[in-house]
């Protein structure tokens, strides 16, 4: 078979498919006000997920502050309320950040230019949610040492500082591998598959050298 | 109202050309359910881009360029999509088929046997080309340059041969 019979071939499965259904324009807006719903909501549904998790941390975090450092006074209230604004900055960027990457901007782009975007968006994406999961976590670790230690600092001083190498022994064996795998499982398969089309486009070295054959 | 009168413009438009997606949908889904859903989407996608159209190039070109980015850039489960380079699998098991009697030949077979060992990128790249596109409109909704689109188009060609005397031998 050669690619002319191709052609013809295609063109009759498509043929077919025109017949089998083929939409009004009253179907077509019926789809496109009840699918523009959809594909918004959808969107808010991951957005959502993730959010619920650092929603469900607030309220644990107030009553662990307000709890159990007492030996702070006053500043407890203060601290938990920082630790609460952090996690609603975090909140804000994931929102952002996924009406940015997921949302369906700059479509009529050529494929390749639309896939280094989205490429560069994802990866930065990646990257920045690490980096906030980080310090969140050394934030919270380091807080909880310094309150431990509220009324004699100085004192204390080298339990804070077995207290920080533990942390970073944490950091290290579980939270930065477990904050990567959570991400490369979230959206790992993607990455690899946008870079993976990008660079089929982007083939530049081959075909130069299948023009020397 | 300004709006309602965009989008009746745009709904006529696309009422002319919607077959352009539904050949993207079957190119890239194997399932009627799939191929419905992709077209939808596309279509979704089509109304949100449709305030960047300015007619610079053609409709069509503008259409397959947002199909396109919405099937192979769009964080979509690709599980469903016409698998390829599977070894393991009876192909014909999982050939999109037509369901209509009059268009079920041999030459439809193999066609989705082709489908099927191609990457995503060929898929778009020959069937553009199948749609008697130029290498020019192929090298714009693509963003890839001319003399690349005529390499790849060569190698699918040679890759779609060798398949053929796979068929031919009977593997």
């Amino acid at each position: 078979m050669d690619i002319e019979r191709l052609k013809g071939a295609w063109k009759s499965y498509t043929d077919d498919l025109r017949e089998q259904g083929s939409k009004n324009t009253s179907e077509l807006r019926e789809i496109l006000s009840r699918k523009s719903e959809q594909s918004l909501r959808r969107l808010r549904k991951n957005f959502f997920i993730e959010a619920g998790i650092n929603l469900a941390a607030i309220p644990i975090v107030l009553v662990i502050v307000i709890n159990q450092f007492a030996q702070v006074g006053d500043h407890r209230y203060y601290l938990s309320g920082f630790l609460v604004l952090l996690l609603l900055a975090f909140l804000v960027f994931l929102y952002n950040s996924y009406m940015k990457i997921f949302r369906y901007e700059q479509l009529d782009m050529p494929l390749e230019k639309k896939l280094e975007e989205q490429v560069k968006r994802l990866k930065l994406f990646m990257k920045n949610y690490a980096v906030i999961g980080y310090i969140l976590y050394f934030v919270v670790f380091v807080v909880g040492l310094l309150v431990s230690a509220y009324n004699n600092l100085t004192g204390e001083l080298p339990r804070l500082a077995v207290g920080i190498l533990i942390a970073l022994a944490l950091f290290f064996s579980v939270i930065r591998p477990l904050i990567r795998y959570y991400l490369k499982r979230l959206y790992g398969k993607h990455l690899d598959s946008l870079i993976s089309y990008l660079n089929e486009l982007q083939e530049k070295s081959s075909i130069t050298l299948e023009r020397n054959d | 109202m300004e709006e309602r009168r965009q989008k009746e413009k745009f709904l006529k438009l696309i009422s002319e050309h919607q077959d352009l997606i539904r050949k993207v949908a079957a190119m890239y889904y194997k399932n009627k359910a799939d191929q419905e859903d992709a077209f939808q989407e596309i279509l979704v996608n089509l109304w949100k881009a449709y305030p960047t159209f300015r007619g610079e190039s053609k409709i069509t070109t503008w259409m397959y360029r947002v199909a396109l980015n919405t099937v192979i850039s769009g964080f979509r489960k690709a599980s469903n999509r016409v698998h390829r380079n599977r070894s393991d699998v009876n192909i014909s098991d999982e050939l999109v088929k037509p369901e209509r009697e009059n268009v079920s030949n041999e030459d439809i077979d193999v066609l989705y046997q082709s489908i099927e060992r191609l990457t995503d990128i060929e898929k778009a790249v020959i069937m553009l080309y199948m749609e008697e596109k130029t290498y020019d409109d192929i090298a714009e909704i693509m963003g890839m340059t001319r003399t690349n689109v005529g390499v790849k188009i060569n190698r699918i060609k040679k890759k779609l041969q060798k398949l053929y005397k796979e068929l031919a031998n009977g593997y």
